[in-house]
């Protein structure tokens, strides 16, 4: 059977602290005002809001990137097929081919894509990252490609390795026996509106 | 293909991780955890990650500058030449005018913990008698009553905690501030740990936690005579472990006897349930571990209450075995070093400094006369972290020059008039141990310096030659050298020994870990005057402190400011670094005061209104967050607030002193969590 890239994020495990989200836009080369990878927080639209009041205040983190849907409405509206599924399940971007229409930010539910309204900025101002992250112009739109750059080597994205509660798992979904799948399976893994039928191959456990 | 090369993270953290630092063309393109590193174990935090921002920032200063005139903003490059030409005729001009060295001051804490970093006190030392700030803003306070009760500072190896049945996190919030730790908590509770988290803001730890208990803040000491009356009355203490290793427990229990749980209540805020509870998670369930952490003691009763908790391990003989134990930050294993560099000069030639107060410093700048102190070196420090910040700038202002030595202009910038640039870690030698952890690593330079910044040693060395070029003989620090020689003099057979080496360069493999007890105090033997666990402390009643861990009165509100201002570490922070980097704080906007709903509905104010906060020593005005995090009579800032010219979040801090601190540090530090305001619509 092909391969279906995916990843579970264990809301119980999370601590909000960020790292993921800083060290992807290291990884990837991401410019200034620009996230691929956010860490949302539940109770409110500010960073670090708690939800419900004391005695039953909780904190509750929502890391969100590209949720490389297998039904991928992105893809699904992109004009010139630079947005694609790619044969292991994973959604990617042809940078080369992008033309900027944002048709795929519009019907995106998750709001997860970035556009380069400007000549990127970057502090530093090099290209910073792994050396073989796809480079991307002005004009374009850019996400998560669960760091296509490592992961075509046999790497676990960047935010899986780096993150300090090991919340992240990435895998395999169809291998039944992956760590992924029996996490989906044992956990109950949820996806973000599901009622969109865009069957997220992101899923979050609790 | 990058290069590789292996670094160290110097800032005042428990993780001090190691850095596999990788460089194309001369430059440092990315940072990655080492995963040769046992505690970090292949992880930064997310400052960490923002390294290759803070490096090439755009604000980083990389010339000597100079500043005219002060408070201007109006900074012009100068040559290294000039800046320490300039500085080196100052201290010899006042070396003329005032027949000593004193007026020259030196103010160093924890912005660069490398111990090549002691370079500019072994500078200073080279002159005589200078005049330099003592004390510490941190731990001193909970650090004595580690001394008090078991005579030196030592705890487990923070792995050791996946043994732990129960782990108390008192005042700590290691999701935010010691992230590598929360793999061991993790761990521990895959193997059926529970975690406790008592802390009067509900923190990001606390919400990870099984049993989260929000005391007043303050009231530390209460809630733990409280656990040892339940403990003792349900005989869950250890008779064995009290009649072999501890002193005093006979006295403490008739105190014990002599309060109520009503009492305890009423002074925690915590239902009586909650405290029986926890006591018994606590004293059932071995071994178990308790953390003190360093908020909890900056209270006026801080270290009393620290002491206090300290001595429900004793009762319940949670020590000297794996999974239990206590928990403080530890320097330990600092001291197996040789101190190379701070020790250059004074290991040959004593000197007695003119010492005073770091955290009172404005103050203590006027009140030194005799001779005044007239030109100060800043040494990676923001001095607007300390207290009573309004005395600060009228003495600050007296001075005729301030040198300031880093990588940014900083709040204190205002007042500098020559700014040094220094390195970053990624461009010097260096070796520093943790406070926390047991791995030893090696820092070496990654990219050459940038601009012209040099590393402190390098400094250090340059202005001892334009001295002693103006003055021949006057400093007896060296005035060249190589730095790697200095990294190698640090060690020693003692640290190769327990490191299973034979060379410090074997440390460019990897990270290794010093061979050290997994457990502290196996032995049973304290270093107290008995050799037991002190909970009756003759040495801290001849040092005018209660001979036992009795109940200490918090600071308590008055009328006039009734809530109490606590300013705990950011996340995007440490101290006031890290704060300038937009990769860090974009999306963390305008700096606010945190606000109980109910507080706020009481008041009329919404998210975002702004506010007027004060007391005798100043205000300042800020927009609030609504945050049911805390309680309706406190108020939360985090640290970091940038301020202005006229007011500092720190004005606001009276500089009230701990009830410890000086058998460890010299002097009492501030109790910044007993600051209490007022506020009103702005």
């Amino acid at each position: 059977m092909t391969k279906k890239y995916g990843m579970v994020i264990d809301l119980k495990r999370c601590i909000g602290c960020h790292t993921c989200e800083i060290a992807c836009k290291l990884e990837n080369d991401v410019p200034m005002g620009m996230y691929w990878n956010r860490i949302l927080t539940e109770g409110g639209k500010y960073m670090d809001a708690p939800k419900g009041e004391y005695p039953n205040v909780q904190r509750g983190y929502l890391p969100l990137a590209c949720q490389h849907c297998e039904n991928a409405p992105c893809v699904k509206v992109c004009p010139v097929a630079a947005t694609y599924k790619s044969e292991d399940g994973r959604v990617l971007i042809n940078y080369e081919r992008c033309i900027g229409c944002r048709y795929c930010m519009a019907a995106c539910p998750y709001n997860v894509r970035v556009f380069n309204w400007q000549e990127p900025v970057r502090i530093p101002d090099f290209d910073y990252g792994s050396a073989d992250t796809p480079k991307r112009k002005r004009g374009i739109v850019e996400k998560c490609s669960f760091c296509e750059q490592r992961v075509n080597k046999g790497m676990q994205p960047f935010c899986v390795e780096v993150c300090p509660a090991r919340a992240r798992h990435f895998g395999d979904l169809n291998d039944p026996s992956s760590e992924v799948a029996q996490l989906v399976r044992t956990r109950k893994g949820e996806q973000l509106l599901e009622d969109r039928g865009t069957k997220p191959q992101v899923y979050y456990v609790r | 293909m990058p290069k590789v090369f292996r670094n160290l993270c110097p800032r005042n953290c428990f993780s001090t991780c190691s850095i596999l630092s990788y460089v194309e063309n001369g430059k440092l393109v990315r940072v990655s955890g080492d995963p040769a590193h046992g505690f970090t174990r292949g992880n930064l935090c997310a400052k960490g990650y923002a390294y290759v921002e803070r490096v090439y920032s755009p604000e980083r200063i990389l010339h000597p500058l100079r500043q005219f005139p002060r408070g201007s903003g109006n900074w012009c490059p100068i040559t290294w030449e000039e800046a320490l030409e300039t500085i080196a005729r100052k201290i010899l001009e006042l070396k003329g005018r005032y027949h000593s060295f004193r007026p020259v001051g030196f103010c160093k804490q924890y912005g660069n913990m490398g111990l090549l970093h002691y370079a500019a006190n072994a500078l200073f030392d080279g002159l005589g008698s200078v005049t330099v700030t003592e004390g510490n803003s941190c731990w001193s306070a909970g650090l004595d009553a580690y001394l008090y009760s078991m005579g030196s500072m030592e705890k487990p190896d923070p792995e050791d905690m996946v043994n732990s049945k129960v782990i108390v996190l008192w005042g700590v919030n290691p999701a935010w501030t010691a992230v590598h730790q929360m793999h061991f908590i993790d761990r521990a509770r895959t193997r059926g740990a529970q975690v406790v988290v008592i802390d009067p803001v509900f923190t990001a730890t606390a919400a990870q936690a099984d049993l989260y208990l929000r005391p007043k803040a303050g009231s530390d000491g209460a809630l733990a005579l409280g656990m040892a009356k339940y403990i003792v009355e349900n005989a869950w203490h250890d008779h064995e472990f009290l009649a072999h290793h501890v002193e005093g427990y006979e006295a403490f229990f008739a105190y014990l006897t002599s309060i109520s749980y009503d009492w305890v209540e009423q002074e925690t805020a915590l239902p009586v349930e909650a405290i029986k509870e926890v006591t018994e998670l606590y004293a059932l369930n071995s071994p178990a571990a308790i953390w003190t952490g360093l908020g909890l003691q900056r209270h006026t009763n801080g270290g009393q209450n620290v002491r206090t908790i300290l001595t429900l391990a004793a009762l319940t003989g949670n020590l000297g075995r794996p999974g239990a134990g206590l928990y403080n930050p530890s320097m330990t294993p600092w001291e197996l070093f040789s101190f190379y560099t701070r020790d250059h000069v004074i290991s040959r030639h004593p000197v007695e400094h003119r010492r005073i107060n770091i955290n009172l410093l404005g103050a203590e700048l006027k009140k030194t006369t005799d001779p005044p102190v007239k030109m100060l070196w800043l040494a990676q420090r923001d001095l607007f972290q300390d207290a009573h910040t309004g005395s600060l700038r009228g003495a600050l202002e007296d001075l005729e020059l301030i040198v300031q030595v880093d990588q940014f202009l900083n709040r204190s910038s205002r007042y500098a008039d020559i700014f040094l640039p220094t390195t970053t870690q990624f461009e010097e030698w260096d070796v520093l141990p943790s406070y926390w952890h047991h791995w030893i690593g090696i820092n070496e330079p990654a990219i050459s310096p940038l601009g012209e910044s040099k590393s402190d040693l390098q400094i250090a060395w340059d202005l001892s030659r334009k001295l002693n070029e103006l003055s021949p003989g006057i400093c007896s620090f060296p005035t060249a050298g190589k730095e790697e020689e200095w990294v190698a003099g640090e060690f020693n057979q003692e640290v190769y020994s327990r490191l299973e080496i034979e060379d410090y360069r074997e440390l460019l493999q990897g990270p290794r870990k010093l061979k050290w007890p997994q457990v502290a105090w196996e032995e049973m033997k304290f270093k107290t005057p008995s050799e037991k666990f002190e909970i009756s402390s003759l040495t801290a009643a001849s040092e005018g402190l209660p001979l036992l861990p009795v109940y200490s009165e918090p600071a308590s509100a008055p009328a006039a400011y009734p809530f109490r201002l606590m300013t705990p570490h950011s996340q995007s922070g440490n101290n006031s670094q890290f704060l300038n980097l937009p990769w860090l704080t974009w999306g963390t906007g305008e700096p606010c005061l945190r606000i109980n709903p109910l507080t706020a509905k009481r008041l009329g104010l919404s998210n975002g209104a702004r506010v007027r906060v004060y007391n005798q020593q100043g205000e300042i005005v800020f927009p609030v967050k609504l945050s049911a995090t805390i309680r309706e009579d406190t108020l939360v800032c985090f640290q970091g607030w940038p301020g202005s010219a006229e007011h500092e979040l720190n004005d606001l801090l009276n500089g009230s002193p701990t009830d410890m601190g000086s058998k460890g540090s010299g002097r009492p530090s501030i109790a910044i969590h007993d600051t209490f305001v007022n506020l009103c619509p702005a």
